[in-house]
């Protein structure tokens, strides 16, 4: 196998490939060795519960961004709040104006991340107190009406109910969403073997180009 | 060890730009046709390795390679890991687009730093000096980084000792793995292979300045 591997390299002196099937092997072995891609990255999801904004912060392998500095902007780049993650890495803040909200979390070490929350996703609250000037405007009406045609006060009390029950099931259905939530972005943020496998095949594609003029050159 | 973008100023991001064209501008003019296949199969390592995890540390830290990468292209490195990061941040959302020019600069720069205490290992003459100083240059790389990303970001205001020191704790796994990895690596290269390694002494002068103790005394003259 030596003399065979020395009188090789004597008749091709410039012969390189050896070496090339070995660092295709550690290729082939790096890639085998991540069973699904985690791109290390900062991400942060939020969103509106209520009149509270829930964010929070998580590296693509699942470790939580604790201690993140998360600093809210509105719409216009003006600071609104600052604050730190807890150990889940999740921060709750009140919404503190209606505007399209840009969350930003720093991690340190250069990890930072923003997510925007919509201004119609704060629209709840919105809806809400439209809601309850109706329902109240409803009980006045009803109240001025038993005032004069003497309904009975009985249709007040589903209206007061009625909005009740509507914040109670929007904060059920977002509970409910929430793994849900968390899932779509963790799903977003991470990365395909695709992306690997194209990303090789770019590197491989833009030398070769390059090969291709300096050949040409020559 | 990307940074990401929002963090840094925009003359700091410009300075990065800038020092990454002049570098690249100057280590691609060393490219040879012969090289390039051996540039672009090390590029494709560093694009992959940035996604392998070391779980271990109080962030999660991520293999980097630019030791090896040093070590196996030399002056090369530079404009393989440019590549590298430049495709990491459109693929895989590593670090971001304006601060292409600073992780270069900070990623790359590891590299050439790598390259250079490789080749310190011409003024030893110690058996193993291939995985030795391997291991030296895959962990410089990262130590390297690890203060460029400190100083960086001691001009967003914070403070640098706090910053290097936690930084470089946090990579303490990755840079004994890699040391590992890289020392590893140019010993079995340098037996099997030598002349894969970057800044390998010209090949007719090899065996007279080459001792032949170590593994390498199998290298017939050319």
């Amino acid at each position: 196998m030596k003399s065979y591997h020395i009188k090789n390299k004597e008749i091709i002196p410039e012969c390189r490939f050896p070496k090339g099937r070995f660092v295709v092997a550690i290729t082939a072995l790096l890639l085998l060795s991540s069973p699904a891609a985690f791109a290390h990255k900062l991400n942060i999801f939020a969103y509106a519960e209520g009149n509270e904004i829930f964010a929070e912060g998580y590296f693509t392998d699942g470790k939580k961004a604790k201690n993140g500095e998360v600093t809210v902007f509105d719409g216009n780049g003006n600071e609104l709040l600052r604050g730190t993650t807890d150990v889940d890495g999740q921060f709750t803040f009140a919404i503190p104006k209606q505007s399209d909200l840009r969350i930003t979390i720093n991690a340190g070490m250069g990890h930072q991340a923003a997510f925007v929350v919509r201004k119609e996703e704060l629209s709840d609250e919105n809806s809400e107190a439209m809601i309850n000037t109706a329902a109240s405007a409803i009980e006045s009406a009803a109240e001025s009406g038993a005032t004069e045609t003497s309904t009975p006060p009985i249709a007040t009390t589903p209206a007061s109910d009625n909005s009740q029950l509507r914040s109670e099931v929007e904060r059920a259905v977002g509970k409910a969403i929430k793994p849900l939530m968390r899932e779509l972005s963790a799903l977003r943020a991470e990365k395909s073997l695709a992306d690997i496998i194209g990303g090789i095949g770019f590197i491989f594609g833009l030398f070769g180009i390059a090969m291709y003029f300096k050949a040409r050159k020559q | 060890m990307h940074i990401s973008d929002g963090i840094l100023s925009a003359p700091v991001l410009t300075a990065g730009f800038i020092g990454t064209v002049a570098l690249a501008a100057y280590t691609l003019r060393q490219l040879d046709l012969d090289d390039i296949p051996k540039v672009s199969v090390i590029t494709s390592v560093f694009f992959v390795a940035s996604l392998i995890h070391v779980p271990i540390g109080p962030s999660s830290v991520h293999l980097i390679l630019g030791g090896l990468v040093g070590v196996v292209l030399g002056m090369r490195a530079f404009p393989a890991i440019m590549l590298g990061i430049i495709l990491q941040t459109i693929l895989f959302g590593h670090g971001g687009v304006t601060v292409i020019g600073v992780n270069t600069m900070m990623l790359g720069g590891g590299g050439l730093v790598a390259y250079g205490v490789w080749q310190l290992r011409h003024r030893f003459n110690i058996k193993k000096k291939e995985m030795l100083f391997g291991g030296l240059a895959g962990a410089s790389a990262i130590f390297f980084s690890g203060i460029v990303l400190a100083l960086a970001l001691v001009t967003t205001g914070e403070e640098f000792i706090a910053t290097a020191g936690y930084t470089l704790i946090a990579h303490i796994p990755v840079i004994i793995i890699e040391a590992l990895i890289v020392g590893a690596c140019a010993a079995f290269l340098a037996k099997v292979k030598p002349d894969a390694l970057a800044g390998q002494l010209p090949t007719s002068a090899a065996p007279a300045v080459e001792p032949t103790t170590d593994s390498r005394n199998e290298k017939p003259p050319r």
